[in-house]
């Protein structure tokens, strides 16, 4: 583990973190349950994934960006273990199935959405 | 629904110094999980593990939460299981398979992650349910604030 390298990581994904927490808490008072908010953060993430992966692969993007917005940022601000809780404690009959569902169309088609953008 | 028993932080418009007080530890909180989280994530390099780990410490976390610490969740689980785990990158993973071995193969590594992912955070969460029925917490109100 390289310090600087590291730094670059957790300097990305504490607001990562932060971001998915406040967006979370904010969208479940306003919609109509909690998987609403975790799946907006998700597929944003998807979105803006798919939208630098290019922007950074060009000639001059600077070196430790990467880390800093994809690996630390992005990887922080979306999660895969709350989704898993969410969808073994959806009660709803059918929603579990809707939310994977959701997730995998939702996720890609977010992250093409950022790639055509990006390119 | 709501199994999370997450405070509410900053949303309503009464912001006065105790909730903005809140607000802070709060987020002091989600960022001592969430160094240890990503850091774990990138030394690893392998997201289906530390995907598969997530939700296991996660499902965990739940099950023991009651009588526990606001602290438990928001470290333990906003920040560190949040920040370990990654959707973004599971959908990718997906996108690159898709071009490099095809269609139904990509879709069989999505999908045997999410069923992995269901199986071990519900083994989590049988962990911490007999643990709790064992143990029941006790330290709760000794670190509440």
């Amino acid at each position: 583990m390289i310090p600087s390298q590291a730094l670059l990581v957790a300097a990305g994904a504490v607001p990562g973190a932060w971001l998915r927490f406040l967006l979370v808490n904010h969208l479940a008072e306003r919609l109509p349950s909690r998987p609403w908010g975790t799946l907006l953060v998700n597929l944003m993430a998807c979105f803006v994934l798919g939208w630098i992966l290019p922007v950074l692969d060009r000639p001059g993007a600077p070196p430790g960006a990467s880390l800093l917005l994809i690996t630390g940022f992005l990887g922080s601000l979306s999660t895969f273990s709350t989704l898993m809780v969410e969808l073994l404690t959806l009660r709803a009959p059918g929603a579990p199935v809707k939310l994977a569902l959701g997730s995998l169309v939702g996720g890609s088609l977010a992250l093409m959405a950022g790639l055509a953008l990006g390119r | 629904m709501s199994w999370m028993p997450l405070p509410k932080s900053g949303g309503s418009a009464a912001l006065g110094i105790a909730s903005l007080r809140r607000l802070l530890t709060d987020l002091s909180f989600v960022a001592l999980g969430a160094i240890p989280g990503s850091l774990l994530r990138w030394l690893v390099d392998n997201l289906a593990v530390v995907n598969l780990l997530g939700a296991f410490v996660l499902g965990w976390l739940i099950a023991t939460a009651a009588g526990r610490p606001r602290a438990w969740l928001l470290v333990g689980g906003v920040g560190f299981c949040g920040s370990l785990t990654s959707f973004s990158g599971w959908i990718l993973a997906l996108h690159s398979r898709i071009q490099g071995s095809g269609w139904w193969v990509a879709l069989a590594y999505w999908l045997l992650e999410l069923l992995g992912g269901l199986f071990f955070s519900a083994l989590g969460m049988g962990l911490g349910q007999w643990m709790q029925r064992r143990w029941p917490a006790q330290l709760g109100d000794c670190f509440k604030h």
